[in-house]
C-alpha cells in the first residue's frame, strides 16, 4: 500500500501474476514469503498489496499455474506453500518473453539511438 | 475455532497475519503496536477473504452463492412448512393448466410435422367446391389423376407428392395384425424432405443399389414394437395383404408427415392402391389422395401461385367429372402443414386459442396471488430486513435473498408444474380432439420457460421494493411494519384488483361458454342420433361392384345384423343425415318444377321402411314406409315440412302426387308422410331444404345402391359396432372398405369444441375463483391482525363490533369492488372477440352473465373481507391493549 510521497511503486494491473511466477521460480514459498521477497528483490521499490496477492495466488492456483500444499514453516506455523508447475514456467517464460520485448521497446522510446543525452 | 475447522483462506491470512506481527514485534515494536501495523497492512481481512473466495471459484462463484442463497431460502421456507405449500400448490396448479395448454397451442398453430424440412415451403392442398344450391365445402382428397396431373403440368411452381392412409392386414414376426398405413407416390418423403432413421427411402425410376421401388418403409414405433429396432429389418420381408414386400427403410422417430392416422407403414401407390381403393383407384371419380407440394425455392413461388397453378391444371378435370350437372365453383387452398392452419378446423381452433388465453389468465392471477403472500411475508420480516440494511448489507443483497426465495418457490412450483402437465395433456388432448402426440418435457419447459421468468419477475417485485424500502423505515424509527405497510399498501390493493379482475373475466367466460354449450344440446336435429349405429360402405367401392350386388350385400348384412341383441331398428339407405347429399329434379301435378328459391332442387334419399324409425325422425303427418313397400313396386314418397311447405303451401299435401326425375316419365309417387326437417351438414342452425325419401328400390332406379346400415339399439350404439363389422366382413369380399360407428360420432367434431371449451373453462375459472378468493382472505386477515391494536382502541372509545369490522374490511370491500368495475369492464370489451365462439348467447344474455360472474365473484370478495374482520374485532382484541 502506497503513501503519498512514498518512495513504493504498486505493483502494475497484469503484472502481478508474472511477478508472482516470476518469484516462485527461485522455489516454493509461502504468500507473506513472497510478499517479503518481493519487496527486498526490488529494493523496498515494489509494494505488493496483500489484499492483491492472495486473490491472485488462488486465481493462478485455479488456472492450474501453480499448486499449494499446507506445510510447518519453520517457526512451527501452519502455512500454505506455493510451488510453480509445468504450466506455470511455460507461462512464464512467455509472459518474460513478452515483457522484455516491451522493455526494450520503452527503453528505445526514452533512450532513442542518436538522441541527445537529457539535459 | 480449530484450523481444521476454520476457513482454509482465513487460515491462510492469519497465518499471514501472525507472520507480519511477529516480525514487527523481532524489529522492536510492541506486541500492540505491531498487531495494529500488521492488520492495518493486511487491510478489511473479511473483504481480502471474499474477494479472495472468489478468484479462487472463478466464475463459479455465482453458482455458489445462489447455492447459499437458496439453501438459506429453503431452510427459510421449510420452517412455515402451510405459506410453502400454499403458495407452491397455487404456482403449480397454474403452471400445469398453462404449460399443457400452450403445449396444445404449439402443436396446433406453431410447430409443423417432426422431421419436415424447411416446412415454410410444403403446402397441403384442399379443394373447394360451391355448387348451386348446396353449402360450399373444402375437401383435402383429390383424385389420383389429379395428383399426376398435377406432378405432371404444375413442375414449375413445385414438387407434388399425393398419399392416402388405409388400413391393411400385415404378417409381423409378432403375428397377423392390422397396421395403419399410407399409399404415397414414390417422392412423397423426397417432397416432404425426410432423411429415413436406416437404409433408404423408395425412389421413382429404376432402383438403384441404395434404394428399392416397391418396398415398404416402416415408423419408428413398429421398427421398435414388432422388429425389436434390429437394423437386420432392412431387406426382411413382410406379407402385406397377397404381396410380399420388402422393407426398404425405417422412418425417423416421431415423423407422421400431418397425417392424423399415424401410419405404421408406408407403400407405393401402385402397390397399395388397390387395397387402399380398389380395383379403380385411378379413375378420376374416385377422390381419395391428399397432395403434398413443396413450393420451388428457385421460382420464387408462394403458395398462393401454387393454389392458383393447380386450380389451372384441376380445373378441367372437375368439369369433366361434374358433366351430368352444372359444373361447380371450384377453387384449390394452398395451406400450411401445421395442422392449426389447416381450413375447415375454425372451431375447435378459436377454442384452443381462448383456452390458451384463460390459462395464461389463471397464470398471472395465481402469480398475482402468489406475489401477494411474498409481500405480506416480506412485510412480516420487514424489522429483520431493515436490521441488515444498517449492518451494512447492501438493498442488492437484499433484493437477491427475496428474489431467491421467489427463485426457490418458482423452482418448485415449476418442477410439480410441469411433471403434472405431462400427465394433464393426452387428457386435454383426447377432450380437444387433436392428435394424441407425445409432447417432450423438454420442448414443454422450452415453451413455458418464457412464461414461468415473465411470472417470477411479476411475482418478485413488490416484495422485493418492500423489502428494500425497510431500511428507510427503520432510519425514521417508526415501526417498520406499519410504515412499510402503507408504502406497500398500493402495491398489495394493484395486486388484489387484478386477481379479482381476472377472476371475473375466467368466470364470466365459462358461465358464457357453459350457457353456449347448453344451446347446442337443446338443438333440435330433427332426429336421435343418441342410439344410432351406421355401418358405411364406401360410396366408390359399391359403385365399382354395381348397384345391384352393392345393394345386394348390404340388404344381406342387415338382415344378419338384425338378429343382433339390442337392435330394435334397422334399415338400409343410400344416405345418411350428415352425410353427403344428392338433388333430384321434383315435378307437381301441374308438371312444375318444385324448387326452393336460392336452394335448388329437393335432396332424396331411398330408404328401406325401418330408416325412420332407426334414425328417429318425428314424424308429423301421415305415415312411413311399410315391408311392403320396400318392393320395386310401390310409388309412395314421404316429405319433410320444408318440402310440404313449399309445394303445397295451403293445401294437405299427404294423397298429392309428385313425379320424379321428369314429367315426362309420367309415374305417380304418392306423398304418403311428412316427418321433421333434419340437419344436413352442421348441428347449428342452417338454411333449410326440401327433402324427400323413396323405397330403396325406387332410389335404386334414380341414383347411387344402398350403403349405409342404419341400427337403432338399446344401450350404448358402440358397445355394437365389433359384432356389426364382424358380420359385414363375414359377408362382403375381403378388405372391403367399410366402417362401423355411432351417428354422434359424426356430431363429435362440431359439438366437441363446445364441450371442451364449457369443461376446461369452468376448471380453470374454478381454479381462479378459489385462487382469488384465497387472496383476498388471505391479505385481509394480515389487514385484521396488523389492525387488532387500532381495533380494541376504536372499540374501547366506544365502537361496536359492527363498526370496528367494517372499518377493517372497507379496503378489503373497496378493492374487491375496483376488482369488479375492471374486471367486468375486461370482460363487456372480450364479449365482442368471443362471438365467433359462442352459439345461441345473444348479447343481452352476455351481459348477464357477466353480471352474474361479477356478482359471484363480488359476493366471495365481501365474505372473505368481512370474515376476517369480524374475527379481528371479537373481545379477545382487547389482549393486544393489554400486551402493549
Amino acid at each position: 500500500m502506497s503513501k503519498r510521497g512514498d518512495s513504493r511503486i504498486e505493483v502494475l494491473q497484469g503484472t502481478l501474476d508474472f511477478i508472482v511466477l516470476q518469484t516462485l521460480r527461485w522455489g516454493p514459498r509461502h504468500g507473506y514469503g513472497m510478499a517479503q521477497q518481493i519487496r527486498a528483490n526490488s529494493s523496498n521499490a515494489l509494494s505488493v498489496d496483500t489484499g492483491s496477492l492472495y486473490p491472485a495466488l488462488h486465481r493462478l492456483e485455479r488456472k492450474k499455474l501453480i499448486v499449494a500444499s499446507w506445510e510447518t514453516s519453520e517457526n512451527k506455523q501452519r502455512v500454505r506453500v506455493y510451488r510453480l508447475t509445468d504450466a506455470g514456467r511455460k507461462q512464464l517464460a512467455a509472459e518474460r518473453s513478452k515483457w522484455e520485448q516491451l522493455s526494450a521497446a520503452i527503453a528505445g522510446i526514452l533512450n532513442p539511438p542518436g538522441a541527445e543525452a537529457d539535459a | 475455532m480449530s484450523s481444521r475447522e476454520q476457513d482454509p483462506i482465513e487460515e491462510e491470512l492469519d497465518a499471514h497475519l501472525r507472520m507480519a506481527i511477529e516480525e514487527r514485534m523481532a524489529r522492536g515494536e510492541s506486541r500492540g503496536e505491531a498487531e495494529r501495523n500488521a492488520r492495518r497492512e493486511l487491510g478489511n481481512l473479511t473483504v481480502v477473504s471474499e474477494v479472495t473466495r472468489e478468484q479462487r471459484r472463478g466464475p463459479m462463484i455465482w453458482v455458489d452463492r445462489l447455492t447459499q442463497e437458496l439453501r438459506v431460502s429453503m431452510r427459510s421456507l421449510m420452517k412455515s412448512r402451510a405459506f410453502t405449500l400454499g403458495v407452491v400448490g397455487c404456482w403449480a396448479i397454474a403452471i400445469a393448466a398453462h404449460a399443457a395448454m400452450l403445449a396444445i397451442v404449439d402443436q396446433i398453430f406453431v410447430r409443423p410435422p417432426a422431421h419436415v424440412s424447411d416446412p415454410n415451403r410444403v403446402v397441403r392442398l384442399y379443394a373447394r367446391f360451391d355448387y348451386p344450391g348446396q353449402p360450399a365445402y373444402t375437401t383435402p382428397t383429390f383424385s389420383f389423376q389429379a395428383a399426376d396431373a398435377l406432378r405432371r403440368d404444375a413442375s414449375r411452381v413445385g414438387d407434388f407428392a399425393a398419399y392416402a392412409a388405409f388400413e391393411a392386414t400385415a404378417g409381423l414376426p409378432g403375428g397377423i395384425r392390422t397396421v395403419r398405413a399410407s399409399a404415397i407416390t414414390r417422392n412423397y418423403f423426397g417432397v416432404l424432405g425426410v432423411s429415413p432413421l436406416l437404409g433408404a427411402f423408395p425412389v421413382e425410376g429404376l432402383p438403384t443399389l441404395t434404394s428399392c421401388s416397391d418396398g415398404m418403409v416402416i415408423s419408428h414405433a413398429l421398427f421398435t414394437a414388432a422388429f425389436g429396432g434390429q437394423s437386420s429389418v432392412l431387406g426382411s420381408t413382410v406379407r402385406v395383404a397377397d404381396r410380399v414386400l420388402p422393407v426398404c427403410a425405417v422412418a425417423p422417430a416421431g415423423f407422421n408427415g400431418g397425417d392424423p392416422t399415424n401410419p405404421e407403414v408406408w407403400i407405393p401407390v401402385e402397390v397399395a392402391g388397390v387395397w387402399a381403393r380398389g380395383a379403380n383407384w385411378r379413375e378420376d371419380r374416385n377422390w381419395w389422395v391428399n397432395i403434398v407440394a413443396r413450393v420451388h425455392w428457385f421460382a420464387q413461388s408462394r403458395s398462393d401461385d401454387v393454389a392458383a397453378a393447380a386450380k389451372r391444371v384441376l380445373e378441367p378435370i372437375v368439369a369433366e367429372s361434374s358433366r351430368r350437372g352444372p359444373p361447380p365453383v371450384f377453387a384449390v387452398i394452398a395451406a400450411s402443414i401445421v395442422p392449426g392452419r389447416a381450413p375447415g378446423a375454425l372451431a375447435q381452433n378459436r377454442t384452443i386459442l381462448w383456452l390458451g388465453g384463460a390459462a395464461t389468465l389463471l397464470l398471472l392471477l395465481a402469480t398475482l396471488n402468489v406475489s401477494t403472500m411474498l409481500l405480506l411475508r416480506t412485510l412480516e420480516k420487514q424489522p429483520e430486513f431493515a436490521l441488515r440494511r444498517v449492518l451494512g448489507a447492501s438493498s442488492g443483497t437484499i433484493a437477491r435473498h427475496v428474489g431467491t426465495e421467489v427463485i426457490a418457490i418458482g423452482a418448485l412450483g415449476a418442477v410439480v408444474g410441469l411433471t403434472l402437465a405431462q400427465l394433464l395433456r393426452p387428457v386435454l388432448q383426447q377432450l380437444l380432439g387433436v392428435d394424441a402426440i407425445p409432447i417432450p418435457l423438454m420442448r414443454v419447459v422450452a415453451i413455458e420457460g418464457a412464461a414461468l421468468a415473465v411470472a417470477a419477475v411479476i411475482a418478485s417485485l413488490p416484495p422485493i421494493l418492500a423489502a428494500v424500502s425497510a431500511q428507510r423505515a427503520f432510519a425514521h424509527r417508526a415501526d417498520p411494519r406499519s410504515t412499510a405497510s402503507a408504502r406497500a399498501g398500493l402495491a398489495r390493493s394493484s395486486l388484489l384488483v387484478l386477481q379479482v379482475a381476472s377472476c371475473v373475466v375466467l368466470v364470466a367466460g365459462a358461465l358464457v361458454m357453459a350457457r353456449s354449450l347448453k344451446a347446442v344440446r337443446d338443438l333440435d336435429l330433427g332426429i336421435d342420433a343418441s342410439r344410432v349405429l351406421v355401418a358405411s360402405l364406401d360410396d366408390q367401392y359399391a359403385a365399382s361392384l354395381g348397384k345391384l350386388p352393392a345393394s345386394a350385400l348390404v340388404s344381406d348384412i342387415a338382415a344378419k345384423a338384425a338378429h343382433l341383441p339390442g337392435v330394435t331398428a334397422i334399415a338400409t339407405a343410400n344416405r345418411i343425415p350428415f352425410g353427403m347429399a344428392m338433388g333430384m329434379s321434383v315435378f307437381n301435378e301441374e308438371q312444375k318444377i318444385i324448387t326452393l328459391p336460392n336452394r335448388g332442387v329437393p335432396m332424396h334419399t331411398g330408404a328401406t321402411h325401418g330408416f325412420f324409425s332407426a334414425i328417429g325422425a318425428k314424424v308429423l303427418k301421415g305415415r312411413t314406409f311399410t315391408a311392403a313397400e320396400d318392393s320395386a313396386n310401390a310409388r309412395v314418397a314421404v316429405v319433410n315440412a320444408t318440402f310440404a311447405t313449399i309445394a303445397y303451401p295451403n293445401a294437405e299435401p299427404v294423397g298429392r302426387c309428385i313425379f320424379l326425375g321428369s314429367p315426362k316419365y309420367g309415374e305417380c309417387y304418392r306423398i304418403i308422410g311428412v316427418v321433421a326437417d333434419q340437419r344436413r351438414f352442421s348441428v347449428l342452425p342452417e338454411e333449410p331444404i326440401m327433402d324427400l325419401y323413396v323405397p330403396m328400390s325406387t332410389g335404386l332406379r334414380f341414383s347411387h345402391p344402398a350403403t349405409q346400415i342404419i341400427l337403432r339399439v338399446d344401450g350404448d350404439p358402440a358397445s355394437l359396432a365389433p359384432a356389426v363389422e364382424r358380420i359385414a366382413r363375414s359377408v362382403l369380399p375381403p378388405a372391403a372398405p367399410i366402417t362401423v360407428q355411432p351417428l354422434a360420432r359424426r356430431l363429435d367434431p362440431q359439438v366437441r369444441p363446445f364441450i371442451a371449451g364449457t369443461r376446461l373453462l369452468s376448471i380453470y375459472s374454478f381454479v381462479a375463483f378459489i385462487v382469488a378468493t384465497a387472496g383476498i382472505l388471505g391479505t385481509l386477515a394480515y389487514l385484521a391482525r396488523l389492525a387488532k391494536r387500532a381495533t380494541a382502541i376504536r372499540m374501547a372509545l366506544g365502537a361496536t363490533e359492527m363498526r370496528a369490522a367494517m372499518s377493517v374490511a372497507r379496503s378489503g370491500i373497496v378493492t374487491t369492488v375496483l376488482g369488479l368495475v375492471i374486471g367486468g369492464a375486461l370482460a363487456m370489451a372480450l364479449r365482442g372477440r368471443a362471438g365467433p365462439l359462442l352459439f345461441g348467447v345473444d348479447e343481452t344474455r352476455i351481459v348477464m352473465l357477466i353480471g352474474q360472474a361479477v356478482a359471484l365473484v363480488g359476493l366471495a370478495g365481501v365474505v372473505a373481507s368481512v370474515v376476517p374482520a369480524w374475527r379481528g374485532s371479537r373481545p379477545g382484541v382487547f389482549r393486544s391493549l393489554n400486551a402493549d
